[in-house]
């Protein structure tokens, strides 16, 4: 009993630390040919509310998003739009329902956006900066 | 005629969105379940809907269920149907038929059925998880008895680098529909919405018009028809900074009667609130004072004036009738106090207590005199999916 005890407070911080390690943070990235190379928080905030549509060049953006509930989209919101993932549901619900919006396309994770992102010259993403590779190419870095 | 018109245009769409491929359709919905206890012996309007003893369970029991396909990257197809409880039964209709084309990334011109966007929430006063109440003031959104309309709108959307704006101008004419307990209809809407979006929040001014609008009303088992052309005129603010939330708003109905009315006039009438929030993680306290009041007396049937649906050879009005006594019709202020609790990113509940003071002698929003005033509670489920 003593022992299973002593091994949850050893083990379950493990755990925790181990989790914390694995996860190194976001960063957001787009086509390499794509011209741009840095982009504001405040832009991102606006291409991902639906506000900023076209890249400078007047190309139309395409930004891809996590599974809702993801840890990923839970941390992106807090840290670029600033709200919480009820109030962007809450949101999304005003401009779905009227045709006045069409939210950010849902992809399955990091694998399938940088997939899309090299295809595709108008692609927008974020995911966990240890899954970079020259696929794709990083604009900004979550911090 | 017109229900039958607005069968085959939806019958129309649903086969054109059926015709795509699965990869081009999506469904979406949204849903609200509640209950309202409290004063409801006599009947009130609240929002759209008419919440009486009878419907305590029903009232703001709403799903809607959207299906949009889109034929081209320029032009989509989009059909909302609505159901959702009234006092005296369930009642399904397209709230919204469309189809939209985007002339270019800012602006975009829609055909078909759409909802008549008279305030600020108008065009989804019918999804509960996008505000914070159970329903909205019912100060302001019983002014306006038309759901939605036939025609079409612009949207054009200007970016600035601290505000963008969104102008919207829409025509079309309004066709039969059940509001308010009254069927209501207009034989042309017109309108233009001006808004100004910022990173914090938004500002909105509207000027609607409803000429020719017809509201039938079964009094005593009599349907009588107050036939009339409506301007609305309203500014909205939501505003939110940190955890504090802010939304007021404000309208005025004027309203010019016709010669076919049954009646003879009924009250201008001016409504507003102000709501006040502050988040806490996922719950959402907050309060509203609302008001209403009519800019002059409402006198409804002078004296020789023939009952509805009874010929002047047999009876005429020995003098004014005027309803309510004091002809002072939605005079009244209202508190609530309620807290949104989202438990998880598409679902929240909601749970609200209100207080409705009628003015001396005026009925507020009943549909009888209610007394000095009324207290509701209200419980609701709200979820998107």
């Amino acid at each position: 009993m003593k022992k299973s005890i002593v091994s949850i407070f050893i083990v379950f911080p493990l755990l925790v630390l181990g989790s914390l390690s694995s996860y190194a943070g976001l960063v957001v990235v787009v086509h390499p040919a794509n011209s741009m190379q840095a982009i504001s928080k405040e832009d991102l905030k606006r291409i991902y509310l639906s506000k900023k549509k076209e890249f400078s060049d007047g190309s139309l953006i395409a930004p891809l998003d996590h599974p809702k509930d993801s840890e990923a989209k839970k941390v992106f919101y807090k840290k670029v739009v600033g709200k919480s993932l009820s109030q962007v549901s809450s949101y999304w619900s005003r401009l779905i329902f009227t045709g006045k919006g069409v939210p950010p396309r849902v992809m399955r994770g990091d694998e399938e956006i940088k997939v899309w992102v090299a295809a595709h010259p108008e692609g927008i993403g974020y995911i966990d900066k240890k899954n970079i590779d020259d696929s794709i190419k990083v604009i900004l870095n979550i911090k | 005629m017109n229900r039958m018109t607005g069968c085959f245009s939806m019958a129309a769409l649903l086969t054109l969105a059926s015709g795509f491929s699965s990869a081009d359709v999506e469904f979406s919905g949204f849903a609200s379940a509640g209950v309202v206890a409290g004063d409801l012996d006599v009947p009130l309007l609240s929002g759209r809907d008419v919440i009486g003893e009878s419907s305590s369970f029903g009232a703001d029991n709403t799903i809607g269920v959207q299906v949009a396909a889109n034929v081209n990257d320029d032009t989509s197809v989009k059909v909302q149907l609505l159901g959702k409880g009234t006092v005296d039964s369930y009642s399904i209709s397209a709230q919204w038929a469309y189809i939209s084309y985007a002339v270019s990334p800012s602006v975009s011109v829609r055909m078909g059925r759409m909802s008549f966007p008279a305030v600020l929430f108008s065009e989804y006063q019918e999804i509960g998880i996008s505000y914070p109440w159970v329903r909205n003031p019912m100060e302001v959104y019983s002014v306006v008895p038309l759901a939605t309309y036939s025609g079409m709108d612009i949207l054009y959307a200007i970016e600035g680098d601290n505000v963008s704006w969104a102008i919207q101008p829409f025509i079309g004419s309004s066709p039969s529909v059940k509001a308010l307990g009254a069927v209501g209809s207009a034989e042309l809407a017109f309108g233009i919405t001006a808004m100004a979006n910022t990173d914090n929040g938004k500002l909105s001014v509207t000027v609607a018009n409803a000429n020719e609008g017809n509201f039938t009303f079964n009094l005593g088992g009599i349907d009588a028809t107050l036939s009339m052309d409506l301007t609305y005129i309203s500014a909205g603010i939501e505003y939110e900074f940190n955890n504090l939330l802010l939304i007021s708003e404000v309208v005025k109905k004027d309203i010019r009667n016709n010669s076919k009315s049954d009646f003879t006039s009924i009250s201008d009438m001016v409504g507003y609130y102000l709501m006040l929030g502050y988040r806490v993680g996922d719950f959402l306290p907050h309060f509203t004072y609302a008001g209403s009041k009519s800019d002059h007396g409402s006198a409804v049937l002078p004296a020789g004036s023939a009952l509805p649906g009874v010929p002047a050879s047999v009876y005429t009005t020995p003098a004014d009738m005027i309803i309510p006594s004091n002809g002072e019709l939605f005079l009244q202020k209202s508190y609530t106090l309620g807290v949104r609790y989202d438990f998880s990113s598409q679902s929240a509940f909601k749970l609200e207590y209100q207080k409705i003071i009628p003015d001396d002698e005026s009925w507020g929003v009943y549909f009888a005199d209610p007394g000095d005033s009324t207290n509701i509670l209200s419980f609701a489920v709200d979820v998107v999916f």
